[in-house]
């Protein structure tokens, strides 16, 4: 068959509306993964971009031994900007008044840091911070301002570190890659590399952190570290995720969202590409016959649809393409609009997604389009004189093998994982057998006899009966389609609860430290006026040191492989009167707040751990003092190192009765109060605070951003999920049409026949969301077990939901796309279909 | 044996030719035993009652079936011999058809329609060629025209355009005014009798109508599938 014949078809068949629906499908598969693949890169960069700010850069070297020059040579050479430093604690001591000295966590850094973020600097001490990427000139130093007010110095004066006397010339408040950690205690002080020397710190057996900060794009740190790799013992290779927590299981568990969401897409507008392209192939059967009677032989028919299907894959996909690179750039620049200052601070995409979008085109279209096209070529020459006659088409086995191949080709490929594809496709295929029995038995309940053309309902049930192969195959599309989106709109709303749990509004912005005892009132008078959440606990640092006179090295020995943190090592303890919030006793008793008896309780799986007994006598050394307590209780508590403190050792009020403490507060302070913050600090300027509020807000906002994602993607795949609807009624909307044109020549009202056509769909619909109800929950239950590694929970609210969304969207979609022909005179339709 | 032609100027010759389909785990016959044999330029009517086998005789005859035993051949090819791409060259080369249904492809307009098999010979000509047959069958202004915008009768016209611009040995006509009215059945024969006649064609024509089959030079009576005269 020549081009121009082929073309000619094309464009008759186009005008005539019979390959729209194929070419629409093909074009939003493409659309929809191009778009989303696209987004989800320029998003990850930007992403990722933003989460290198908690890192200073976008992969660390750290070590306790210098990096050799050979690294910083190898990185260089690679084109990736690098930026040493030095962290060590040292002290700090005023040139003016030697006696007053603290120790400070000392950070020397080059010209270029940091590479990522900004610093947060002052003018004066807990005064308005700006934004700057400067660093002190060499000879000066900035220093943090519980500083100043220990070392009882100004801007200008000079203080010693190691042997170098250096000039406070700043207030250093906060910089990129201090992360968050309780440990990390000692107040900033921030200097030059190039006056590391003069400060003769570094010594053999110092303790030194030093760093390597790179930057530069992915492909180039995969190359730098197989070149390093080798070397690399003793030194860790850091990247974004590592360095908060937070923000790692955040992009974890959006890259996994994606990679389902994606790979749904895909699925979905494989089957719409499969029924329509079915459709497309039925209706031609005819042709093909007249064709061959005429003389095409079946290699012209061969080449005839593959020059088809080519020509419709290069239009669906190159507008495909074109939609989805205008949906992202829509997408990106609506994230943008809300979430960043800037669309050109959104990295630029890669041409992998747009690859993606057209070789996924082409597999669609060939796995799922190709084996009804190939059907063509075997229809019998014979048809044209009886309709009836249709050869024996291409074997199922092939059609199937080719559409499974396909599919397996594109998720393996898209999500990069065999295991998840495996699951995913073993999923769906359970899930096609089990819809597919379910709907025979549904369908073939209470069979009625005739048309049942006297009333709507039974009309519309007769109907489903008398085709229930065919509505058992649309049960369950309509069933996947159902289940596949509600799997996503919930997985999303489990993922973006838990992003949101993790940081609550009153997360505290604030951790105050070295808080004396006659601090204390004051401290927690602040909190009660000013902080709207807070916690206040008394500190001690201790060890246990036998268990029931059993020295604590014995009686551990005695249990070689217990996992978790050792017995023997220090803790950190308190008392207090109340059980804390958070916490909740699982056995045993608190005490009374009065209670004179030395208690202790202890936390559930570290005592389970370590073969603790209620009734046990452990034995503490806390500041130089040794004590007996007995164990009265075990607690379950909530490890939520963000809103609180948690101990494995909490004592009744008496135990630390001849013990001084210390205490700490976590509190959260609106903006408003900021100003009495910095009064408690003026009237308590030995207390350590750590403002923690811009860390909050980046991992903030960069959980918003993820979010915002996950919910376009949901959109997109949606879109994908109504075409497929679209689709399949319009395949099953051909006998149906054309039974109802002889119901209506007959006599039958626009009404009836409406209403009927609805109803069926109704039904459909109805079945399909049942069915699609009980998927989606076993599916879930999988997902987030295994995949998002969540807690499941049924989730009945959903079931309604199912529900309406299969019957509504099902009879909506089914009513608009056949109302139209309803209209049309059934002579038309008749005269139509043959 | 229904004609008396000398079989060594046959066009298209059967012997035996019998048809059965599997229904139900037994077979059925449809056609039994047939031999047939028609001259070059011969009009040949195949009669009967519905179900006696015409359309199915037909469909061997042209090469759109094979049969369960015996042979055809059709302008010195055995075609009942030949696989089915074989086949679609032969009826590329030397036959037309004439449906009852018109067999149009209601996708392409009727000028498309009747260049659709010297389009798929790859002849350069289709279009002239196509134009005057379709002027020959007085359409030349609805040559723009969808089969849904024709009526029946000028559906024909169009198929009978289509059958004989590829210029066929033999032409098939199954039951061609089957689907129309008196009047313009009889237009349509005239046409098809006529153009028959111009282009020397053989004409194989499956009807039921008696006065039909009687313009034609010799009649096959089948009966429950065998020939009975």
């Amino acid at each position: 068959m020549n081009l121009r014949l082929i073309l000619n078809f094309i464009l008759s068949d186009w005008r005539s509306g019979e390959l729209r629906l194929l070419l629409v499908a093909l074009a939003i598969a493409v659309g929809t993964v191009s778009s989303i693949t696209l987004t989800v890169d320029r998003l990850q960069k930007a992403m990722t971009k933003e989460a290198s700010v908690f890192l200073g850069a976008d992969r660390s070297i750290n070590s306790r031994k210098p990096i050799p020059d050979q690294f910083v040579q190898e990185a260089i050479n690679r084109g990736v900007t690098t930026s040493s430093m030095v962290v060590f604690n040292s002290m700090v001591l005023s040139s003016e008044d030697k006696t007053k000295s603290q120790l400070a966590s000392v950070k020397a850094v080059e010209s270029n840091y940091p590479l990522r973020g900004k610093l947060r600097v002052a003018e004066e001490p807990f005064g308005p911070t700006t934004e700057t990427t400067e660093i002190p000139n060499p000879g000066e130093i900035w220093l943090n301002s519980r500083l100043l007010y220990t070392l009882d110095i100004e801007l200008g004066d000079q203080v010693e570190v190691g042997y170098a006397p250096l000039t406070v010339s700043r207030i250093i408040e906060a910089e990129p890659d201090r992360g968050f950690s309780m440990l990390d205690l000692s107040p900033r002080v921030l200097m030059r590399m190039e006056d590391i020397d003069a400060t003769q710190v570094i010594q053999p057996g110092s303790q030194i952190d030093y760093r390597l900060l790179l930057v530069g794009d992915d492909s180039t740190f995969r190359g730098l570290y197989r070149a390093l790799e080798p070397d690399l013992e003793g030194y860790r290779w850091r990247n974004v995720k590592d360095s908060d927590a937070r923000i790692g299981r955040a992009l974890d568990r959006a890259e996994s969202f994606f990679l389902i969401g994606g790979s749904m897409a895909v699925l979905l507008a494989g089957v719409a590409i499969a029924l329509s392209a079915n459709r497309y192939a039925r209706r031609h059967f005819d042709h093909v016959g007249i064709l061959k009677t005429l003389g095409a032989r079946p290699r012209t028919v061969l080449w005839g649809c593959l020059g088809l299907l080519l020509i419709i894959g290069l239009i669906g996909i190159a507008s495909g393409l074109l939609a989805g690179v205008a949906i992202h750039f829509g997408l990106v620049w609506y994230l943008t609009e809300y979430l960043l200052s800037n669309v050109s601070e959104v990295p630029a995409a890669s041409i992998m997604p747009v690859l993606t979008g057209i070789v996924t085109g082409f597999i669609c279209l060939f796995a799922f389009a190709l084996p009804p096209f190939l059907d063509l070529i075997g229809v019998s020459p014979l048809r044209v004189i009886r309709r009836d006659f249709r050869r024996a088409g291409m074997s199922s086995l092939v059609t199937y093998t080719c559409a499974i191949t396909g599919i397996l080709g594109l998720l393996v490929w898209y999500s990069g994982s065999w295991e998840f594809t495996l699951w995913l496709l073993l999923g769906i295929v359970a899930v096609t057998v089990t819809f597919g029995a379910v709907a025979i038995v549904l369908l073939r309940t209470g069979r009625l006899l005739g048309m049942q053309a006297g009333s709507v309902w039974r009309l519309a049930l007769s109907g489903l009966q008398r085709r229930n192969v065919e509505n058992t195959g649309q049960i369950v599309v309509f069933s996947l389609v159902i289940m596949l989106l509600m799997i996503l709109y919930l997985v999303r709303s489990s993922l973006v609860e838990e992003w949101q749990a993790q940081l609550p509004e009153d997360t505290p912005n604030h951790v105050l430290f070295n808080i004396s005892q006659d601090q204390r009132d004051d401290v927690a008078q602040f909190i009660d006026l000013y902080a709207s959440d807070g916690d206040l606990a008394a500190f001690y640092d201790g060890r246990v040191v036998a268990v029931n006179d059993e020295p604590v090295r014995e009686y551990q020995s005695g249990r070689p492989n217990m996992p978790g943190p050792r017995l023997s090592s220090g803790r950190q303890l308190t008392w207090s009167e109340d059980v804390p919030d958070n916490n909740e006793v699982v056995a045993g008793e608190w005490w009374t707040p009065d209670a004179e008896e030395m208690e202790v309780s202890v936390e559930r799986d570290y005592a389970r751990a370590w073969g603790l007994d209620i009734g046990d006598v452990l034995s503490f050394r806390v500041q130089g003092q040794v004590f007996d307590v007995t164990i009265s209780s075990f607690r379950a508590l909530e490890w939520n190192e963000n809103a609180q403190f948690n101990f494995f050792f909490i004592f009744s009020p008496r135990v630390f009765d001849d013990i001084p403490s210390s205490y700490r507060a976590m509190i959260y302070v609106p903006d408003e109060h900021r100003s009495e913050l910095s009064q408690l600090i003026a009237r308590n300027p030995t207390m350590t605070v750590i403002d923690v509020d811009s860390i909050l807000k980046q991992v903030q906002s960069v959980i918003d951003r993820v979010t915002m994602a996950v919910e376009w993607i949901l959109i997109l795949v949606l879109t994908s999920g109504a075409l497929v609807l679209l689709a399949s009624i319009q395949a099953s909307r051909d006998s149906r049409i054309k039974e109802h044109a002889l119901l209506r020549s007959m006599g039958g009202t626009k009404k009836l026949i409406l209403g009927s056509l609805t109803a069926e769909f109704l039904i459909l619909g109805l079945m399909a969301g049942l069915v699609a109800i009980a998927g989606a929950e076993l599916s879930l239950y999988l997902i987030e077990e295994q995949l998002l590694e969540f807690e499941y929970a049924a989730r009945p609210e959903i079931w309604i939901a199912g529900f309406l969304l299969g019957g509504g969207i099902v009879a909506s979609v089914g009513y608009l796309s056949t109302r139209k022909l309803v209209r049309l005179p059934p002579v038309t339709i008749l005269r139509d279909a043959g | 044996m229904a004609t008396t032609t000398n079989e060594n100027d046959s066009i298209l010759r059967a012997e035996d030719l019998t048809k059965e389909v599997e229904f139900e785990g037994s077979s059925l016959t449809i056609l039994r035993d047939v031999d047939i044999s028609i001259a070059r330029g011969e009009a040949v009517a195949i009669v009967g009652e519905s179900g006696s086998g015409k359309t199915t005789l037909l469909g061997l005859l042209a090469g759109l079936d094979v049969p369960t035993r015996g042979r055809v051949w059709l302008d010195g090819d055995e075609i009942s011999a030949l696989n089915e791409d074989a086949r679609a060259q032969v009826r590329a080369r030397a036959v037309g058809f004439v449906f009852q249904t018109f067999q149009l492809i209601d996708s392409l307009t009727a000028l498309e329609n009747v260049m659709l098999p010297a389009e798929l010979r790859g002849e350069r000509t289709a279009r002239e060629d196509a134009i005057r047959y379709l002027d020959r069958v007085g359409l030349a202004n609805r040559v723009k025209h969808y089969p849904r915008q024709l009526s029946g009768g000028e559906q024909q016209r169009v198929a009978i355009a289509r059958a004989f611009c590829s210029e066929p040995l033999v032409l098939f006509a199954d039951e061609p005014t089957g689907n129309l009215d008196t009047k313009t059945g009889h237009r349509i024969a005239d046409l098809l009798f006529d153009l028959n006649h111009e282009n020397r064609t053989t004409l194989v024509l499956v009807t039921h109508d008696r006065s039909l089959a009687e313009r034609c030079q010799s009649t096959t009576e089948l009966a429950a599938g065998a020939v009975i005269a």
